[in-house]
């Protein structure tokens, strides 16, 4: 038995601290609204009790529930089960297998970092939501789980493939295996104990930071900007001064009343100039102070031991976050390179794990995407050298016509010519297809599939066969006629598509995966 | 880093192609579940539409609304009538050793396949009209989403739920129906 194992050996409660968390479950159970309407009933003095004896009974009963709560939670390691007892008026009982166990989170809110407690949610195979959560755990408890977990699934990834190398050689391949249990469990104790070997991949100070909020989109402003335009709409009603007016006839005082339009036209453009770089730099400031608060000390870390590889993602400033999966687990790589990105050498890169929120690297250099592609596939990267047809164009572009057109039609009914200036849409529409066309690139090994496009974001998206859990050779009517179609392969956390190829290359592609997946002896996951 | 690379060069010429032209059609009497189905639904609406107008004339409101409503989705599912006929002709599934494949659609056609061994689940779907004409939908769940394949006869979706399970090596889900 491991250290860790034994730490977790002995059935036990939460923090006592986790009683302020159940409670706060049970404050939100009741919902908060009806504590406000019981607050307002209260003021008007429609209830027969008074505002202090409510808020005492109500604070005595909501320790009593989370009391009771946090007594009736027990959890230990038996016999390879996480076992769980909870529940005040029915006993619930949770016995689930360690090597089902998908992932264990851990995650601080501002209190559990101030107690130095950890919030834990345990997910498995059977379900893409939490299984459940620990309020709050202490930090040690919180990372012997999180190293049991990854002990038992080393040990049952082991104790399968020896498994399959001994039913293989008596009876060949392609044959099914003898009868019996596909998957046998090593007790951890039979685990030799690796040292364990980190390599930080990834770390962000304040200037990287600074950076990734600068690079974002900073249109987020908008969200702060409106309502203050509201709210500055709301104050001139009350004052009674239209503050453009006003400008305006100040202007005209000093100029002659003959320029007066021509300056309120200028003070229009002006203030709505003024307004766009107001909107652009607020919004910045709030994209960089995002940045931070949610980036906080970010690092990945990638980690060698007994229980395979895995990386391991901490974040955040007042609700520090950290995620471990198994490399295994992830996906595919994604990455966005948006306009300012790539100004600044950096770009937005994403792994989908399956049960799992996905891994999100903000400001990845180059070095750091060569390092985790590395990481996560085995072998070279495909060449990006295969394009797909340039019908795909015309097929974007008659799409956003017939949408356009009618809208046209409309407007030119209600304003006359004024509506044909619409038609500007349907050009950039245009650009951005054939664009998107000369940039689109895909390429594969015996392995991988690979593909880069985009003209202002541009993306990459790398796949491993293995991943597919079903491929599809979509043709619409379009494509049939042309002797193309679009191929997707669906991974357990999203589609890769590449559109309009040659309906051999699509069906080659299909043939491919299914070959690798059928005859892979690695797990997708 | 991941483990057992076999990154050497294959032949995509060479490997096994899924054989368009041997896809087994659905059962001969799906098309007529189809209709019955359809019948039941323009019977809903015409008798849902029909008392929407009665209650609206009797209190003098606009009758026109629910009537307009009416023919709108009886004219959809005129369209839905003549597409489900014409693509009864390209319906089909294939089953492979290691794999299983769908091919659907009229406008726009679709094959999608799902191997064995990434199934998670295997269940048999049987609605009232489904039970009356002796078919089954038989659901492949894997953790990318659901292939169903309609209209099979429930004795060939027995066999095919079996051999699935068998080859999956997986949990069979409850059937519905």
């Amino acid at each position: 038995m491991t250290e860790a194992e034994r730490l977790l050996s002995e059935p036990s409660r939460q923090s006592p601290f986790a009683v302020i968390f159940l409670a706060w479950r049970v404050v939100r159970q009741i919902s908060i609204v009806n504590i406000v309407v019981v607050v307002a009933l209260l003021s008007s003095g429609r209830l027969p009790i008074s505002g202090s004896a409510l808020i005492f009974f109500g604070l005595v009963g909501l320790a009593v529930a989370g009391g009771l709560r946090w007594w009736r939670f027990v959890f230990a390691i038996e016999d390879g089960e996480l076992r769980v007892t909870r529940g005040v008026l029915s006993e619930e009982r949770l016995a689930i297998p360690l090597n089902r166990v998908q992932t264990v989170s851990l995650q601080q809110g501002l209190l559990h970092q101030v107690l130095n407690l950890t919030r834990v949610s345990v997910d498995t195979a059977g379900s893409s939501e939490a299984e459940f959560t620990f309020d709050a755990l202490e930090r040690i408890r919180a990372e012997a789980l999180q190293q049991v977990v990854a002990e038992h699934r080393a040990a049952t990834k082991d104790a399968t493939v020896d498994d399959a190398t001994r039913s293989e050689s008596p009876i060949g391949p392609g044959l099914a295996p003898p009868t019996g249990p596909a998957l046998s469990t090593v007790p951890p104790s039979a685990v030799t104990a690796a040292p364990v070997v980190a390599n930080v991949v990834a770390r962000r100070g304040f200037g990287d930071l600074f950076k990734i909020g600068l690079s974002s989109w900073p249109w987020a402003g908008l969200v702060v900007i409106v309502p203050l335009i509201a709210a500055l709409d709301e104050l001139r009603e009350l004052i009674g001064v239209d503050v453009i007016d006003d400008l305006s006839e100040r202007l005209d005082d000093v100029n002659g009343a003959e320029s007066g339009l021509d300056r309120s036209v200028g003070l229009l453009i002006g203030g709505v100039l003024g307004l766009i770089l107001l909107v652009t730099v607020l919004g910045w400031i709030l994209q960089i102070v995002r940045a931070v608060i949610t980036n906080w000390e970010l690092t990945l870390t990638h980690s060698t031991s007994a229980a395979g590889d895995t990386l391991r993602r901490d974040a955040g400033l007042f609700n520090r976050t950290s995620l471990v999966a198994n490399l295994s687990r992830v996906q595919s790589v994604k990455s966005d390179r948006l306009p300012m990105h790539r100004w600044l050498g950096i770009r937005q890169m994403v792994l989908p794990i399956t049960g799992e929120s996905d891994l999100h690297l903000p400001g990845a250099t180059d070095a750091e995407y060569e390092e985790i592609k590395g990481l996560v596939f085995a072998g070279d990267d495909p060449t990006l050298d295969r394009r797909v047809s340039s019908d795909l164009i015309y097929w974007e572009v008659r799409n956003q016509l017939m949408m356009l057109v009618p809208l046209i039609v409309v407007l030119a009914a209600v304003f006359g010519w004024w509506g044909l200036p619409v038609l500007i849409l349907a050009i950039i529409g245009a650009l951005t297809s054939w664009t998107d066309w000369r940039r689109l690139r895909w390429g594969l090994t015996g392995d991988r599939i690979g593909y880069r496009r985009g003209w202002v974001v541009h993306r990459t998206h790398d796949v491993e066969f293995i991943k597919a859990q079903t491929v599809q050779v979509h043709q619409s009517r379009f494509q049939r006629r042309r002797g193309l179609a679009t191929f997707r392969l669906r991974t357990a956390e999203e589609a890769f598509e590449i559109p309009m190829i040659t309906e051999a290359e699509g069906r080659a592609l299909r043939d491919l995966v299914l070959h690798r997946v059928e005859t892979a002896s690695r797990s997708w996951m | 880093m991941t483990t057992d690379s076999f990154n050497s060069p294959i032949d995509v010429a060479g490997l096994p192609q899924l054989p368009v032209e041997s896809f087994e059609p659905l059962a001969p009497n799906y098309l007529r579940a189809r209709y019955v189905g359809d019948a039941i639904f323009a019977m809903v609406v015409v008798v849902v539409g029909l008392v929407v107008t009665a209650v609206l004339g009797s209190a003098g409101g606009p009758v026109w609304i629910p009537l307009t409503v009416m023919a709108v989705l009886l004219g959809l599912l005129v369209v839905a009538i003549v597409l489900q006929t014409l693509s009864i002709r390209h319906l089909g599934y294939l089953v492979r050793e290691h794999d299983l494949s769908y091919r659907r659609g009229v406008i726009s056609q679709a094959t999608q396949t799902i191997p064995y061994n990434r199934v998670q689940h295997v269940g048999l779907d049987r609605g009232p009209v489904e039970r009356f004409f002796g078919l089954a939908t038989l659901q492949l769940r894997s953790a990318g989403g659901v292939i169903g394949i309609e209209g099979l006869a429930v004795e060939d979706a027995n066999r095919l739920k079996a051999l699935v399970v068998a080859r999956a090596g997986v949990d069979e889900a409850h059937d519905r129906g």
